[in-house]
């Protein structure tokens, strides 16, 4: 969730609670008048301005969503890379590393002054 | 014989199924937190009846809206299942009627994601007791 999110759902929960007791504040005195006007139009723009913006905050900072064809999602997954690939363990079996292509790797990066390489 | 269209069309098309649950599941957050937020609403706006849930279901389309142009960026068999149907003519001695495409995915966002369940009685619940509170 990010930063500008998280503030419009913050706002407009701070906003409606506003509303909200604007609204009993009013009931209140109305009732202790004996009258039974409608809700000022202010209370009502307020809680309406208050509920379209915290919706906006939790729909754009909700997680993102997922490709569910096998083949989208597995292309993301290639470009990726790491912890989320499920085949992981099939690609990468340590009882079939070849040791010695390992070790001359090794050594060229050592000879370079064992610098960052660049994984290709 | 030969197996029916959607199992045809899933075994070339498979699908991911936790991606799947996790797509419903970003979508059912939505509608319920939202729902709660829209019962408070509607609670102080002090509607009643039939304007409470014309109030619930416009708002309810609003949100799916921000979400299909937002999250789906208008591609919803991307992430949503949908259901198979013959691609091109219902003829199925052709290959394109065996095929089959997913489509329909559109019903999944605007009605699904528990806006009829979870989402309604959210609802219910934030507007009677905001309403019962307030007045």
């Amino acid at each position: 969730m990010s930063v500008f999110s998280r503030t419009l759902l913050v706002l407009g929960l701070l906003s409606l609670f506003h509303a909200a007791y604007s609204a009993h504040e009013f009931s209140a005195i109305a009732t202790k008048l004996h009258v039974k006007p409608d809700l000022p139009m202010d209370i009502k723009l307020e809680t309406l301005t208050a509920v379209v913006l915290a919706c906006f905050g939790l729909v754009l900072g909700s997680e993102p969503l997922r490709p569910i064809a096998w083949n989208v999602w597995a292309g993301n997954i290639e470009k990726e890379g790491g912890a989320a690939n499920p085949f992981r363990a099939l690609e990468e079996r340590s009882n079939y590393v070849d040791i010695r292509a390992k070790r001359r790797e090794f050594a060229e990066w050592a000879k370079g002054g064992g610098g960052v390489v660049s994984s290709e | 014989m030969p197996p029916p269209l959607a199992e045809s069309h899933f075994l070339l098309h498979p699908l991911v199924p936790d991606n799947i649950a996790h797509n419903v599941r970003v979508l059912s957050n939505i509608r319920s937190i939202s729902a709660l937020l829209l019962g408070i609403a509607a609670g102080i706006l002090g509607l009643e009846s039939l304007a409470g849930f014309g109030f619930y279901f416009i708002s309810q389309q609003l949100i799916s809206s921000l979400f299909w142009f937002i999250l789906i960026e208008n591609d919803a068999e991307r992430y949503f299942a949908g259901n198979v149907v013959p691609k091109g003519s219902a003829n199925t001695k052709s290959v394109e009627g065996r095929e089959g495409k997913r489509t329909g995915a559109w019903r999944d966002v605007w009605f699904g994601g528990g806006l009829f369940t979870e989402g309604l009685s959210g609802f219910v619940l934030g507007w009677a007791g905001v309403g019962g509170v307030i007045r």
